[in-house]
């Protein structure tokens, strides 16, 4: 059987990716990508917890439900905010999107 | 079958693998739903529990794959129509899930099997008649059925998302179509016509797929009696309007159970 | 529940691999389209995860609402903010950045590996009995939690306006 650590594991895997791509990547795109990767691994963190732990906690399943509505909720609105930066300065380049004026 | 034969022309700028890519992938998608759909008392391949969430989160992905695809036709006119088709068809996702919504709390799981097995005494289109013309509409639109299709109207954008689709990939396309027609129908035969109730001189699968080829026939028939309707009508029309059908419907299912009159119908 | 034919593990790695793999391409992905279509590929593997967590309708509700929607949005956006310089042209960040998003990154996976590799002997080693009926969750969410729900439902219709606002093309 598969033990908890494996699952910690993958989610620190893939912490560690979503990080990478937050901290290096110049494509706005890419960056919200990160985040949503990095959400992702707290999901499933909280899922394989609620299922490894005596008794089951449903808690767990509760949160995760919760953040995937946040989550989706909070990529559209970051989407929204990457279209309008763009308008307004023609790249979603990071570097070039650092003036709050405008 | 001669389709199969003829050449596959791929356009210039096109994504090769994303334009082979995409119609098995919908083909499969098409497919899945059918494993969690039963035929009869014991004739399902997987009870899930949550298979009527299974059913829609497999038709959730279809715009998306329509989306990729028409990008990777990589010219102007599947692009536009493919947009059409991925407003259409998300805009109506919701009264659907609405409408479900209905029969899940009439049945009380989310099982297939178990919300057949609850239509014993009644078949749920009865007290859920606002979702079952819901869902039903929505269905139609889902399918870009008469008087739903725009995105391929002929005279208008050419032939829509799949222009640009030749030979063996129409083919795959067409098959999809035609098996989301056949889902849907064995779906609203599921959800509010009983299953495979029936009386016992014909086998239970049969009198489901009965049933489910009334459906089907139900959906192809207003293809030659209504006019088209504009899309962007049409959109609006499932943002709002069928919402709230469906939702009053949800009240009204909310209303009936906690009264007791479910349990006097035997539900 | 669906019953598994292939010893569990083999599954796990695989679905382990697809997720992390997928991941990675989709910021390493030359082309964004390519790199949004590995997200949605990595999701559906977190969905593939649920399932074996006795989480089948998290799983369900991940792909109807990561894959069916987000990754949709994503595309659209791609699509709306095409032009030659946001294509993925040279991506690589200067040398220093790199190494550091590298170096932060891999410390941080390893140092929660090791918190919980630590933690080893006390970690149950086999998901514990006890059921975990879909049922449970409405219950649960009702009985305990129904005020986040009620803000759920009250973000979820401020953020479709705020992005509605946004994203108003001015005429």
């Amino acid at each position: 059987m598969v033990s908890l650590i494996s699952y910690l594991i993958v989610s620190a895997a893939l912490l560690g990716i979503g990080v990478y791509g937050l901290t290096v990547k110049r494509n706005a795109i890419r960056i919200l990508f990160s985040v949503e990767i990095i959400v992702n691994a707290a999901n499933l963190n909280f899922a394989a917890f609620t299922r490894y732990l005596n008794p089951p906690q449903v808690a767990g399943q509760v949160i995760v439900f919760y953040s995937i509505a946040a989550a989706a909720m909070e990529a559209a609105v970051g989407l929204a905010l990457i279209l309008v930066a763009f308008r307004l300065n023609q790249s979603i380049d990071v570097r070039k999107l650092n003036k709050l004026k405008g | 079958m001669k389709l199969i034969f003829k050449e596959i022309i791929i356009p210039y700028k096109a994504d090769r693998r994303l334009f082979l890519a995409v119609p098995l992938a919908l083909v499969f998608l098409a497919a899945l739903p059918f494993a969690v759909i039963p035929f009869g008392q014991n004739w399902v391949i997987a009870n899930l529990d949550v298979g009527i969430v299974f059913v829609f989160a497999m038709t959730s992905l279809f715009p998306a794959m329509i989306l990729i695809f028409a990008w990777a036709s990589n010219s102007k006119y599947p692009f536009l129509g493919g947009l059409r088709s991925l407003f259409q068809q998300v805009a109506y996702e919701i009264p659907m899930w609405i409408s479900a919504l209905s029969v899940v709390m009439l049945a009380g799981s989310l099982s297939l099997v178990d919300i057949v097995n609850a239509q014993a005494r009644i078949w749920f289109i009865v007290p859920a008649f606002l979702s079952f013309i819901v869902f039903f509409i929505s269905i139609m639109a889902e399918l870009e059925r008469l008087p739903f299709d725009l995105p391929s109207a002929e005279p208008e954008l050419v032939a829509g998302w799949f222009t640009e689709s030749s030979g063996a990939i129409f083919m795959l396309q067409f098959l999809a179509l035609y098996m989301k027609l056949y889902l849907m129908s064995s779906l609203v035969t599921v959800l509010f016509l009983g299953g495979w109730w029936g009386p016992s001189f014909l086998p239970q699968p049969v009198w489901f797929i009965i049933k489910t080829l009334i459906v089907a026939t139900f959906i192809i028939i207003p293809r030659g009696v209504y006019a088209r309707i504009r899309v962007d009508m049409l959109i609006k029309i499932g943002w709002t309007r069928l919402l709230i059908i469906g939702l009053a419907n949800v009240f009204l299912t909310v209303l009936l159970i906690s009264t007791g009159l479910t349990a006097a119908l035997g539900i | 529940m669906v019953q598994l034919v292939v010893p569990s593990d083999l599954v796990f790695v695989l679905l382990a691999a697809v997720t992390i793999i997928a991941a990675i391409l989709a910021l390493q992905a030359k082309e964004l389209i390519y790199g949004a279509i590995a997200l949605g590929l990595s999701f559906i593997g977190i969905a593939g995860f649920f399932v074996f967590l006795d989480a089948p309708y998290l799983a369900m509700l991940q792909i109807a609402v990561y894959v069916g929607a987000v990754v949709v949005l994503i595309l659209f956006t791609i699509m709306l903010v095409r032009r030659e310089e946001t294509e993925a042209i040279a991506e690589l960040p200067e040398r220093g950045q790199g190494a550091i998003g590298l170096w932060l990154a891999g410390l941080l996976a390893v140092a929660i590996s090791g918190v919980a590799a630590l933690a080893g002997p006390n970690l149950p080693s086999a998901p514990q009995p006890g059921e975990l009926p879909v049922a449970s969750l409405g219950l649960v969410i009702e009985a305990e939690y129904p005020v986040p729900l009620l803000i759920l439902a009250l973000l979820i219709s401020a953020a479709l306006l705020g992005a509605l606002v946004l994203a108003k093309v001015e005429k």
